[in-house]
This record gives structure tokens, sequence and C-alpha cells, in this order.
């Protein structure tokens, strides 16, 4: 399939000029370590509540960190009229949205699969109990917030104030993504059974599915115009 | 002709605004456990309905735009925001100066006032959006973008804050909204929500108008740039 | 009692508020279109004229 073929094209391109500076994926590092550090001082990492509350700390640093790499998506793209010529290309919007996305989602998982041994360690959080089903939870929260902060990174990148929009613009929209995505790490932290919180676990994959398909449908408007 | 029906709107608008303010004070009866502040109910919810349909007005009104390109259709998206954007402000204004002596508490994030301050932020997230960017058309077509992906984005956070916030304590709601309401109490508030969607309409028309001398000015400062 | 009507008092004064000032921008921006749109008209008369 083109669509396929061309998401694939995409992705490997980004990822390998990421790869050569690695200048995202450190910043975006750095910045969880600071996001921890700060945590720090607001809560006490010893006390049981933080215990309570890790899942959404934990999530608190993934999308702030992680808006970093989304930003950068299209922004890398306005250097030298790239982006013009993305668009000018065969490739219909559709892949080279999937593509942005799926490279972001793996620069996201590595900034996300480093930070949690980490947070574990600061906050004495055991993370390894239900680990296939963390990672699981971890690919559908990612993908949601990329998928919908990769078309809002085209569709601000010659806005001024781009930074500041972003995020006012993805964190409402996609705030059921990170409820559910919250409110399962939580759980499996706590090393409870996931089986009561499976509705959650539905809500990301809906959103997923819901948010992908209305990606999709418009990034030729926010492309073209 | 379409300022007689603004005009019109306006003046039924305020006729009914003087209705619903005689019915909430002087006609409805008295709240048995919460007095004289269970009032604000009459002009606290209404608005949050108003604000809600706002959005799907928004996301109707920016599908179309997008199929069909007729500025007309961008006109009433923005109009409906942003009008929806202060009612929904009125609404979480409101809210707290009745939570205070009834619940003892200013703010709780409960399903509803969450979802009331979600649909805020989308709200003037979009008029920022609005203001960022210069481009006519490309104003229009971003803005009708995020008006889709809101909206939709709303529904679903309204829906999942149900589910969420049922799961931690609440605290209790005295008299409750809604709850064996005495019969007075029904038609005001149903008289009361009237009376917002025909103000709804009223500023709609308003902003509207606003938003078509705009595009003319557009359309004319092109012709004289072009001339020039 | 008294007390409860404090807080019916600050509630609708700030609905009021917000609708009134809402209403005034809305004037106010109308005002200053008109005042654009009255120029840019009389500026492209004068080139008609010349």
């Amino acid at each position: 399939m083109d669509v396929l073929r061309g998401t694939l094209i995409i992705a490997l391109k980004d990822l390998r000029v990421e790869l050569r500076s690695k200048e995202v994926i450190n910043a975006a590092l750095s910045f969880a370590l600071v996001i921890l550090l700060l945590f720090s001082f607001a809560f006490d990492p010893s006390a049981e509540e933080t215990r309570e509350i890790a899942g959404g700390l934990l999530w608190l640093v993934f999308i702030f960190a992680g808006i970093l790499v989304l930003n950068r998506s299209f922004a890398r793209e306005t250097v030298n009229d790239c982006l013009d010529g993305l668009v000018a290309s065969p490739l219909s919007g559709a892949p080279i949205l999937l593509g942005k996305a799926v490279s972001n989602t793996v620069l996201l998982l590595v900034l996300e699969l480093v930070t949690l041994p980490i947070f574990g360690i600061f906050y004495n959080v055991r993370w390894t109990v239900g680990l296939g089903w963390l990672l699981l939870v971890l690919l559908l929260g990612t993908w949601g917030l990329t998928v919908v902060g990769t078309l809002f990174s085209a569709l601000t990148v010659n806005v001024s104030l781009r930074e500041a929009m972003l995020p006012l613009l993805v964190f409402p929209i996609t705030l059921p993504i990170l409820m559910a995505a919250v409110q399962l790490t939580t759980t499996l932290f706590s090393g409870e059974p996931i089986a009561p919180d499976m509705i959650w676990l539905r809500v990301l994959i809906g959103c997923d599915i819901i948010f992908t398909v209305l990606a999709g449908a418009l990034v030729e408007s926010v492309l073209v115009g | 002709m379409k300022n007689r029906s603004s005009a019109i709107l306006a003046a039924v608008s305020g006729v009914m605004l003087v209705i619903t303010l005689y019915l909430t004070f002087l006609w409805v009866p008295m709240e048995r456990t919460m007095g004289v502040v269970q009032r604000i109910f009459y002009f606290h919810v209404p608005p949050f309905f108003v604000a809600s349909l706002a959005i799907l007005a928004g996301l109707v009104a920016s599908i179309r735009f997008l199929i069909t390109r007729d500025y007309r259709f961008d006109d009433l998206a923005v109009s409906a925001i942003e009008v929806g954007w202060v009612f929904d402000s009125i609404n979480l204004v409101m809210g707290p100066f009745w939570a205070r002596p009834v619940w003892g508490i200013w703010w709780t994030w409960d399903a509803r006032l969450t979802s009331a301050f979600v649909l805020w932020l989308m709200f003037a997230g979009y008029l920022i959006l609005r203001r960022a960017v210069a481009d006519p058309s490309a104003r229009a077509v971003m803005c009708s973008v995020v008006v889709i992906f809101q909206a939709v984005g709303g529904v679903i956070v309204y829906m999942a804050n149900r589910w969420w916030r049922t799961q931690h304590p609440q605290p209790v709601m005295a008299g409750g909204q809604g709850s064996g309401l005495d019969p007075r109490m029904w038609y005001v508030f149903l008289f009361s929500l009237a009376t917002m969607l025909v103000l709804f309409g009223a500023l709609l028309q308003i902003r509207r108008r606003l938003e078509r001398l705009r595009r003319e000015i557009d359309g004319l400062r092109r012709t004289v740039h072009s001339e020039a | 009692m008294e007390e409860n009507f404090k807080w019916l008092w600050y509630a609708f004064s700030a609905a009021w508020v917000l609708v009134v000032a809402y209403l005034f921008s809305l004037g106010r921006r109308e005002s200053k279109l008109r005042d654009e749109l009255e120029s840019l008209k009389s500026m492209i008369e004068e080139r008609q004229r010349k």
C-alpha cells in the first residue's frame, strides 16, 4: 500500500535526521530530569500519598518533555522550505502525518523508557510488576497524544507563539487519553490487578482510533489549506 | 434586513430576561435547605447548556466551512465560539458563589465543573489562535480544524469525566440539581434556559455582523492596495 | 439568611459584569470597524476622482 510505504519513508527519514544530531531527544530527556527534580520539592517522594499519584506525576513528566519533541516535528521542516517540498511531493497528507507521528512516538517511547527506571528510583515506585500491561499503556497513551500533537504541530507551524499554542490546544483535547493513561498507570504501580480498570483501556483504544481517523481526514486541509 | 432580526432578538431576549429575573426572585418558591442562594441555580446552569450547544454549533459550522469554503460558515463558527466562551465564563464565575455557602468549598474537580473548565480552555485556545494568525483563509481553515477536534474531544472528556469522578468521594450536594424539584422550579429553570438561548442568538447575530464587516474591510483593503 | 444574600449578590453582579463588558467590547469593536470602513471607502472615492 502506498500509504504504508509513504509512512515508513517519512518515519525513517525523521528518525534518521534526529539520530544524527540527537538534539531533541537530549533536550527532552534533560527537561524530564529537571521536572523530576522540581516535583521532589513539590511532593515528598517518600510519602505514601505520593505513590497514589505516581501515575499522574509520571505522565506529567512525559507530556511536558514530550511537547518539545512534538513541537520540533514540523518546526524542523520550516527551514529551507522543506515543508513546501513535502507538500509538493507525490505523498498525500496521510503518510506525512502518520510517518511523523510514528517517528515522534518512537522518540517519545525512548524518552519514556529511559525516564521510567529513573522515576522508579527517585520515587521508590515498583514498575516491573505488570510490565507488559505498562508497556501497552505507554504505547497506546503515547500514540494518542502524538497523533493529535503532530497534526497540531503542523497546524501551528507558522503561528506566532507556537510553543505556547501547542500545549494550550492539544492538552484539553487529549485529556481523556491522559486520564485513562494515568488511571491505568497508577493501578499498575500499586500492584493491583488491572481488571476493574478495563474501561480505561477501552477509552484509550477508542480515543486512539477516533483521533487517528480524524487527524488523517483533516491533515490535507492543514497542510494545503 | 440582518439588522432587524438582531434587533428583534435583542428586544425579545431583553424582555425574557426581565421576566426570568421576576420569576427567580419573586415567584419561585424558596428552597428548603439552601435558602436564597439556591436561586443562583436558575442563572448559573443554563449558560453551561448554551456553551455546550455553542461548541456543537461551531463544530457543524466548521465542517460546513471546510467542505464549501463559504466564509459565512466561518463567521458563524467564530461567533458561536466567542459568545459560547462568554456564557461558559458566566457559568464558571457564578458556580463558586453557590458552592462556598452550600458546600463550604469554592471548587471541586467533579465531572461537571471539570468539563466546564476544559470547555472554557478550549474556547480560549480557539480565540487566541484566531488572533495569532494574520491570513484570513489560513486562519479560517486552522480554526475549523481545531474546533472539530475540540468538539469531539470535549464530548469524550465529558463522558470520561463521569466515569473518572464517580470513583472518587464527592461532596454531598444538599438539595441537588434536578433531584425532586418542585414543578414551579422546573418552569423557571426551563424559562431561564429559553431566555439564555434567545440571548445567545441575539449576541450571535451581533458578532456575525462584526465578522462580516471585518471581511468587507479586508476585501476593500485588498482593492486599495492592488490599485496603488 | 443575611449571609446568603451576600453570595447571591456577588454571583449575579459577576454575571452581569461579564455580559455588560462583552456588550461594550462588541460595541467598541463595531464602531472601530465602521470607522475603518468609512476611511477606506473615502480613500477609494478619492482615487477614482483622480
